[in-house]
């Protein structure tokens, strides 16, 4: 009876360890990502035209 | 590269709904069929813990050759794709490696009576943990992003003979750890029930790793554009300052 409690335990807590570390690593991707694609976006928005003239420039010389 | 290629742009996406659809979709298969195996006549329900240690296992190692195939293809053609391609994978094997550690851990602790032992799988797939960790450490201890790929897709090689060896150790040594009971071709010594949890619990795991790398690749093209405009904006200014 004891054994078979303590199996389930041993059960129940590997498989909450696995799950949680992979919704753990999901969730750090997950927000990582989005952060990146944001901080991307604005950038681009700001610096948009000075790439195009910095390019430019390049090309002319 | 100033921005992620096209083709990567346009896939990416796609693969990222359908690998998080299949999750869903296959999570609960998985569990259901892992409620509904048969306990084993010798562990019982302990072996419950295998459904997911073996699956772990499996991505470790199979994380581990797409790495390989990326080191390979870097060092043909030398383009930073298939360099970001590389390091976007270690962490998520690494994670991998570490679950199947603690869950065999955990298994053995019940199993064998002793939560480690020196055996030659458990220690080569210790070794393919500390191979992960040394290409992340590796992968951020270059300022040149070139550089940093050159070396990780070395170390990568390199680090790929431990493979065979996880493969086979149980075969070449004298080893505690069970051998493989699932064949390719033949017959496999498992019943149909335990059979079906342990492939519809590596289907669910494969699409959560075909995510997670997805979502890696992304981070790491982004973080490689960013820093290169960051760069450009840098070398904008210098200029800027040099016409005044």
């Amino acid at each position: 009876m004891l054994n078979s409690l303590t199996n389930t335990a041993t059960i129940i807590l590997c498989y909450t360890i696995v799950s949680s570390a992979l919704a753990g690593a999901l969730l750090y991707y997950g927000f990582r990502r989005c952060f990146l694609q944001r901080t991307q976006t604005r950038f681009s928005k700001r610096f948009a035209g000075r790439f195009a003239r910095y390019r430019l420039r390049r090309k002319v010389k | 590269m100033t921005k992620l290629p096209r083709y990567f742009r346009q896939a990416v996406l796609p693969v990222q709904l359908v690998s998080l659809w299949l999750f869903g979709l296959s999570l609960p298969v998985s569990i259901f069929f892992i409620i509904k195996a048969v306990p084993d006549y010798q562990q019982h329900d302990l072996v419950k813990i295998l459904y997911l240690h073996v699956p772990c296992a499996w991505l470790s190692l199979q994380c581990y050759v797409v790495m390989c195939a990326a080191a390979l293809l870097f060092l043909f053609y030398n383009h930073s794709f298939y360099g970001a391609a590389l390091k976007a994978m270690p962490a998520i094997g690494a994670l991998f490696t570490m679950l199947t550690l603690i869950c065999g851990s955990l298994w053995g602790a019940k199993s064998w009576g002793s939560w480690w032992e020196w055996d030659a799988r458990l220690v080569s797939e210790l070794i393919l943990f500390f191979i992960y960790c040394a290409i992340i450490i590796l992968s951020n201890s270059f300022k040149e992003t070139e550089k940093s790929d050159y070396a990780c897709a070395i170390l990568t090689l390199v680090g790929g003979v431990n493979l065979p060896v996880i493969k086979f150790s149980t075969q070449w040594w004298h080893s505690l750890h069970q051998g493989s009971t699932i064949h390719l071709v033949g017959p496999s010594s498992l019943a149909p029930s335990m059979m079906h949890a342990l492939l519809s619990m590596l289907v669910s795991l494969s699409c959560l790793a075909a995510l997670l790398y997805s979502l890696s690749l992304q981070i790491e093209l982004l973080t490689r554009a960013n820093r290169q405009r960051i760069y450009i904006r840098l070398r904008l200014n210098y200029k800027k300052a040099q016409e005044r």
